[in-house]
């Protein structure tokens, strides 16, 4: 065991801020009393698909759900895993809250670290993304004349944190608008680099993956406009990890936040915050607890008590994505999600928001024109209507907005995990509706959600062979 | 296991219809509006919650005592460094006499006008006497100062009616004395204050009304909050009176046993705690005149947690006295004061070497409540393993 001096209040574990800064040859594994499958077993072959789904998730059959990125499914033994914890708790609470959940913590975050591409004295376990971000906005020491400058993308709880702080402060938001459809990332780098102004503008916030409008935004390029310009930048890759090949290093961001509990497949409850080192001294937690003033990690690691088996079952879940290869999921995910937004315009004869190659697990194309041809743009309203109408009559788990444009609407995050079959099952049930609602005027862009069932069926897979070489480890 | 079935339906459709109905079963069972009371991680998150959002300026006091919390002191110093404000904080003398002395205390420092937030341990942690807060908020709000009560080990421990109270700001552990699972708590805002208290994490419901900016602060696990239901039916049905009547007389016995067989005091009037007590160890183990300090407190703590698999705190009173075995619980019955003095003699014979001996912190009365939790547990396991599945 690492030979480091005790820890902050009340802790008698090792010393949080030395465990971090260990090199990997120094570092010692903290005991663990509950470990997952280590998916050893899992061919290179994997043959994703629907009929594995009710093995590794816990998703019902009956719905096609379409949603991921809005809330992900979690991998089921991850799930077990965190609840074989939240029992290991019990045993002793004090035991394990004053003696070994921290240098678990410290653990996770050196694994998570190492996955995303950063040191682990830089990364904060977070219980998601709205709260990683609400810490970075409420810490920036904003004045008036100050701005932060934003996309018209950005969202919506977002949105509603910078209006407040810009209230609170007198700083000033300023709100730029991206036009549909995107013509090409150059659109949006064009965009930033016209209207970003240096000396004024105190953050940057860019969404890595809007949630509403799923285009993946040429952020390395935007990044480097900013910090030309003395900007900082703060990333909302709230749906990044997983989806995305993420390098923090190479990117360089000032602030990155992403959530694991979208596609990443984690237990609800589960985000990283990343701070640069230069900027760690200003960012103190949300919620002040005992880890304050023994440093920036020890300051972060303990709010208070809670339930922390979300961060814990977290290597499980990074084992699995490392066996079965991230770059084998999301080749599988994005033909998916391609096949199928490619089908739909087809079938519909119109068009994607965005180039094809700016999607990766979600997509956005337009509803038929003859669904809604009204002049005015169509609003969140009619759009829920929609979203309503495909979940309760037809069990279809998806996403409906509108886009405030001249096009109107849009259907949005198209995944299908039931290959084309999906897109004319689709198609199908859109005539139906259409037939079945004529005297219904209104149509809204259609919301569907992540590429939930790719990822379940690759998952389903690997967790089925882990599962039956570590039924015997875990008994 | 539910949520994961087709999590979107949950989350957008079913989950905050919940959080109310739990909302309003634990106003109910606190005695306030249910319109008052938020559902938080815990009490941590809600102290913070509140302090952070009372626009201290230069030359504004908070009010508190040496007794309060460790981690919310931190805060406290935290936001006077931020904001220029002062933290008063006023000792408490120990051995405690009466609830009186802590009554005068109040009453003789606390200043009106510029005193903006008194802050109060209901029962604090480390010497954990009840506060006559009753008579404390009413000196307050005498001078024009509004209370926070950091009521953390109240809920179950100690009959709590918020409405006949009346403090402004309560804070509330569900997952200690109360027995919910880890990440469950609740902060009561008095009406007149809520327009200024906004949540640490601004999400969507921010604008949408009071509750509703604090009941979703993200995506997480709300499953605590969900089961409060259970843990509420099992008080219901067992009788807070009940169990906190077997709590407080166990926990009695034992401090006694220990005060006669060492022959020593407890820190404050028996009639002053419930649950949790304070024992002074006895005075050969310590006979240094400086004061004995947290890592010697630490010693002993670890060495019965070691040697004996005795989990229990230790810690020291800055004092004359020295040292003082606090919140002894025995869930072992008079049997565990003869262990505890024949282990500690084995101890001091066994380390006669050893000069330095610390105050014993034993945790709360963990078994008594373990005890009844357990029995409790296997009852709500029962009727919810239906429910979950």
């Amino acid at each position: 065991m690492s030979t480091v001096r005790r820890d902050f209040g009340s802790f008698h574990s090792s010393n949080v801020q030395e465990l971090l800064e260990l090199k990997d040859d120094d570092y010692q594994l903290p005991p663990l009393p509950v470990q997952g499958p280590n998916f050893l077993d899992i061919k290179p072959d994997l043959h994703f698909g629907k009929s594995i789904k009710n093995k590794y998730f816990i998703l019902e059959e009956e719905c096609t759900f379409l949603n991921h990125g809005a809330f992900g499914a979690t991998l089921k033994d991850a799930l077990l895993v965190a609840q074989k914890w939240q029992m290991y708790t019990e045993k002793q609470p004090l035991r394990f809250f004053d003696r070994e959940l921290l240098p678990l913590l410290v653990y996770v975050t050196r694994r998570l670290a190492k996955f995303v591409g950063c040191d682990p004295r830089d990364l904060l376990l977070v219980q998601n993304a709205t709260t990683g971000i609400n810490c970075v906005i409420k810490n920036l020491g904003l004045g008036p004349g100050d701005v932060i400058f934003s996309l018209s993308v950005t969202y919506g709880a977002v949105k509603k944190l910078l209006k407040h702080i810009c209230a609170e402060t007198g700083s000033i938001l300023q709100e730029e608008t991206v036009q549909f459809p995107i013509t090409s990332r150059d659109q949006l780098i064009s965009l930033v680099e016209s209207t970003l102004r240096p000396e004024v503008t105190k953050l940057a916030v860019f969404d890595h993956i809007p949630s509403n409008i799923p285009f993946i935004m040429p952020i390395q390029e935007i990044i480097a406009i900013c910090h030309k310009r003395g900007v900082p930048v703060l990333v909302d890759g709230a749906h990044a990890l997983g989806s995305l090949p993420l390098d923090i290093a190479s990117l360089k961001p000032d602030y990155y936040i992403s959530n694991a509990h979208k596609w990443f497949c984690c237990p609800k409850g589960c985000a990283f915050l990343y701070v640069k080192r230069e900027l760690q001294s200003v960012i103190r937690p949300l919620v002040i607890s005992h880890g304050f003033g023994s440093g920036f990690n020890s300051e972060f690691i303990w709010s208070g008590l809670k339930d922390y088996s979300p961060f814990l079952s977290m290597p499980t879940v990074i084992d699995f994505w490392e066996t079965v290869g991230p770059d084998t999921m999301r080749k599988y995910m994005y033909q998916l999600c391609h096949q199928a937004a490619e089908h739909l315009v087809h079938v519909w004869n119109t068009d994607l928001i965005a180039p094809a190659d700016m999607f990766g697990s979600m997509s956005l194309v337009r509803l038929p024109d003859t669904l809604y041809n009204s002049s005015s743009p169509a609003t969140y309203q009619q759009a829920e209507v929609i979203q309503n109408k495909l979940y309760y009559k037809f069990n279809i788990e998806v996403g409906a907005s509108c886009v405030f444009h001249t096009l109107n609407f849009f259907v949005q995050n198209l995944q299908s995990k039931y290959d084309i079959h999906l897109g004319f099952n689709f198609s199908k049930n859109e005539s139906n509706i259409l037939f079945s609602n004529l005297t219904c005027l209104v149509w809204m862009a259609l919301y569907f959600g992540s590429l939930a069932i790719s990822i379940i069926s690759i998952s389903l897979f690997g967790i089925l062979y882990c599962f039956r070489t570590s039924l015997a480890f875990l008994q």
